[in-house]
């Protein structure tokens, strides 16, 4: 499925086999081939630490995802109107707001600096009319020149459903649903990538797509990716779905003498995984994401 | 002026040295020693001691260098010597390469073969080079009488396999094998390697692969050791535990199969025993008529191993000579030695070779011969077949194996091209026969004759053969009929690649 979805992830065939071949060429590099055992080396030593603690790194999408049905009454009950866009959408769509909170666990210290993140809806499915459509995703490449102020946002959804992002004063770690203001908002999200780069793209259609890049660290463990969706009221098929995800670290912290000295000595794959950020990939299917035949009856 | 030069310096059992330049006659004999070299045993074993301490390595080892420098080139031949090089280096000689081999006789003293002649080093008033590291040089070892024939895995230019076995018993230091294997697998997309690669094979295995690969060039990965009795290399049982196995024993399973190369890429494979100097990896290999080995002397870094075969591969896919790309993986060791202030590993690797140039597989000299050339030599048929096969035989300096049918010209120049793979012979042998004959035969002779040898400049010095053949070598009609007798009673194992071809 995920061939559907046209991810290039870094050309990384097993990273933790790779990982083990790098940490094999350093602890053995100052041994001998002989009775004489090796010797100690302590730039050695913290470099297989450091591959070492790089293999116990995790990504992993949600089993189940956050979903919550939008309806005309959740704006009622916060004393809120939907826009006459969206109602007149609602006659014909259900809509649902997901959020994907990606779990990562960096090595300690050592954080992520690039993201890309995929998740195609319904791969397969040839039905038009029965097609979920991305009506707005979370966060957006609108948002960069915010964050290049502000790592902190404020992320709320006005009366289309469409996300809005404002700065907060303050960091704050919760991700929250409050009431306030003139429109729902959620957060506020501390999203950790001072003047990131985002890039988001394909609403309208059943691709969500992000990509983020941070100058300074990503190092929060949970990065939430957010979906609305619109689904027609007569599909009765539960919305499969698929993603994939890519973090990777700066290549910058491998400069290390024992690197420098050992280099020519890595595989093509290992120096590329090296160069590429060490990236730790993960895919994930979810059958019915919306758990809509739960959500049906709330909607 | 990329041409070697050949000086051979020969040792002999009461430790008489003799030295020859190129095909030349061996000149001015000295002695060596013995005392001197007893002494220098023992500091080598000292200084050994003392080579893990960067502080004053360079200088203890360049002082070791020195003092072997003028043991082995005593008396007359240290000038001789010292007036060459200083030729060379300041490039007043068309050889731009000397290689030094050095040839022992088979019962020389095993103190002398212990010695690490890669640490021979000329004193700085002759340029402060060391040879076994500098790149004029080339340094190879060699017996007198080594033998060169019955050769199984002779490379060709279109196939080059690697056999690559790495033993990993438990318990004992881990080797990692994956740097090796990149860099030939890396290989294979400039020159023909084929990579062929297991991990810990029983040794009944490792000898079924051997005869099923067929591979021209064996690398053998694992940990060694060598007492003094005998050296031993540590194999893996089948529960991966570790199982000691004797040199002899390793050496043993290479009866049925002999590759060009073989590789003992562990500690002390190089070493000889204490009390006999037929015993230690690399000795087995070379009684064995392994015709190219090479292996390492003294405990060996595993990085430095890395970096010796990185440079040593590259280096032969690009030279296709051995001897070349030994010498440029010592090189790259020293330099290391200096800039990361490493264990001194570059006196560790040495070479074995049966032949004064070390070719990974004959050059094509037709790719040298003018097409004019080439019809001619189809015209060429001896007159008398006697006087050819006379002249065949005195270019040879020995006749290691029988005469394969060579009763023309063609055949002649295969054969020897087969056997020796130093066209200096090939030249030799147009020379003697040129002066045989006349007219516009002897004059296309000598064309030939001049095309081979300039494509092997400083190899092939026409000029000295000549004036070796001064004046003409007589024919010895009595040996006419032992030739004759072997050429009827020849077995050809295997067809020959040809090198010389008509048309």
């Amino acid at each position: 499925m995920l061939e559907d979805m046209d991810f290039e992830f870094s050309d990384i065939v097993d990273r933790n086999q790779l990982l083990h071949e790098a940490i094999s060429i350093i602890s053995c590099s100052d041994g001998f081939l002989g009775e004489a055992n090796r010797g100690t080396c302590c730039e050695a030593d913290e470099a297989v630490s450091l591959l070492n603690s790089l293999r116990e790194e995790t990504v992993a999408f949600p089993s189940v995802c956050s979903v919550v049905p939008m309806t005309e009454q959740s704006f009622i009950s916060i004393g809120l109107q939907p826009s006459d866009m969206l109602r007149e959408l609602m006659v014909k769509f259900n809509f649902f707001r997901l959020d994907i909170p990606m779990q990562l666990i960096p090595r300690c210290g050592w954080a992520f600096t690039r993201l890309k993140c995929r998740i195609k809806f319904c791969p397969g499915e040839d039905d038009v009319r029965n097609l979920v459509i991305i009506h707005d995703l979370s966060p957006k490449s609108e948002w960069q020149t915010q964050l290049k102020i502000s790592s902190s946002l404020d992320i709320t959804l006005d009366a289309s459903l469409k996300y809005n992002m404002s700065i907060t004063a303050e960091k704050a770690s919760a991700v929250a649903c409050a009431t306030g203001g003139l429109g729902m908002v959620f957060g506020p999200f501390h999203y950790g990538f001072r003047r990131a780069k985002i890039r988001t793209g394909n609403t309208g259609h059943q691709l969500a797509d992000w990509y983020m890049e941070g100058t300074e660290r990503i190092d929060e463990e949970m990065v939430n990716f957010g979906v609305i969706l619109r689904v027609p009221k007569e599909r009765q098929l539960p919305i499969h779905a698929c993603g994939a995800f890519e973090a990777r670290h700066s290549f910058q912290l491998f400069t290390s003498d024992i690197f420098t000295e050992l280099w020519d000595h890595f595989s093509e794959n290992v120096k590329s995984l090296f160069t590429n950020g060490c990236p730790i990939t993960t895919t994930k299917e979810w059958d019915d994401i919306t758990q809509l035949s739960m959500c049906r009856g709330n909607a | 002026m990329n041409s070697p030069l050949i000086y051979t310096l020969s040792i002999q059992s009461d430790l008489r040295v003799t030295a020859r330049v190129n095909t030349l006659k061996a000149v001015m004999p000295a002695q060596i020693d013995r005392q001197l070299v007893d002494e220098l045993v023992e500091a080598t074993d000292t200084a050994l001691g003392q080579i893990f301490d960067p502080l004053g390595r360079q200088e203890m080892l360049r002082a070791l260098g020195i003092r072997l420098y003028e043991l082995l080139f005593a008396g007359d031949i240290r000038g001789q010597f010292r007036h060459i090089v200083q030729q060379t280096l300041n490039l007043r000689s068309p050889y731009a390469q000397i290689h030094l081999r050095l040839l022992f006789q088979d019962d020389v003293p095993a103190s002398i073969l212990r010695l690490p002649w890669e640490l021979l080093y000329l004193p700085d008033e002759v340029g402060g080079i060391r040879l076994g590291t500098d790149p004029h040089f080339c340094l190879s070892y060699g017996f007198v009488n080594q033998s060169t024939y019955s050769l199984d895995g002779q490379c060709t230019p279109d196939e080059l396999k690697v056999l690559f076995v790495h033993m990993h018993p438990q318990g004992y230091g881990a080797i990692a094998d994956s740097p090796i294997r990149t860099h030939i697998e890396q290989l294979s997309s400039i020159s023909p390697f084929e990579l062929n690669s297991y991990s810990d094979l029983q040794p009944v295995v490792f000898q079924e692969k051997l005869e099923e690969i067929q591979p021209n060039i064996v690398h053998f990965l694992c940990h060694g050791e060598l007492d003094n009795e005998r050296g031993f290399y540590l194999l893996c049982e089948e529960d991966g535990s570790r199982h000691e196995y004797t040199d002899d024993s390793f050496a043993s399973l290479f009866t049925k199969y002999r590759p060009q190369l073989v590789i003992l890429h562990a500690c002390q494979s190089g070493q000889v025993a204490m009390e006999n100097c037929h015993t230690g990896g690399a000795m087995r290999m070379v009684h064995r008529s392994i015709p190219t080995v090479i292996a390492m002397r003294y405990p060996l870094q595993q990085v430095d191993g890395w970096n010796f075969f990185k440079t040593f591969y590259h280096v032969l896919a690009e030279t296709k000579r051995f001897d070349i790309a030994v010498q440029a993986g010592r090189n790259r060791l020293a330099v290391q030695d200096h800039q990361f202030q490493s264990t001194g590993s570059s006196i560790s690797p040495l070479l074995w070779m049966n032949q004064n140039i070390g070719w990974l597989f004959p050059p094509d000299v037709n790719d040298w011969l003018e097409p004019q050339l080439k019809e001619l030599i189809a015209l060429i048929q001896p007159g008398d077949p006697s006087d050819i096969i006379s002249c065949y035989k005195a270019s040879l300096p020995k006749l290691k194996k029988p005469l394969d049918e060579p009763l023309t010209l063609i055949d002649m120049l295969n054969d020897l091209w087969e056997r020796e793979h130093v066209p200096e012979y090939i030249c030799q042998f147009i020379e003697r026969y040129a002066r045989m004959v006349s007219g516009e035969l002897a004059t296309s002779l000598r064309q030939l004759s001049t095309q081979i040898a300039n494509g092997y400049p400083g190899i092939v010095n026409l000029d000295q053969i000549r004036a070796e053949l001064e004046p003409p070598v007589p024919t010895s009609p009595e040996d006419l009929p032992f030739l004759l007798a072997r050429i009827m009673h020849v077995e050809r194992k295997s067809p020959t690649p040809r090198i010389f071809s008509v048309g």
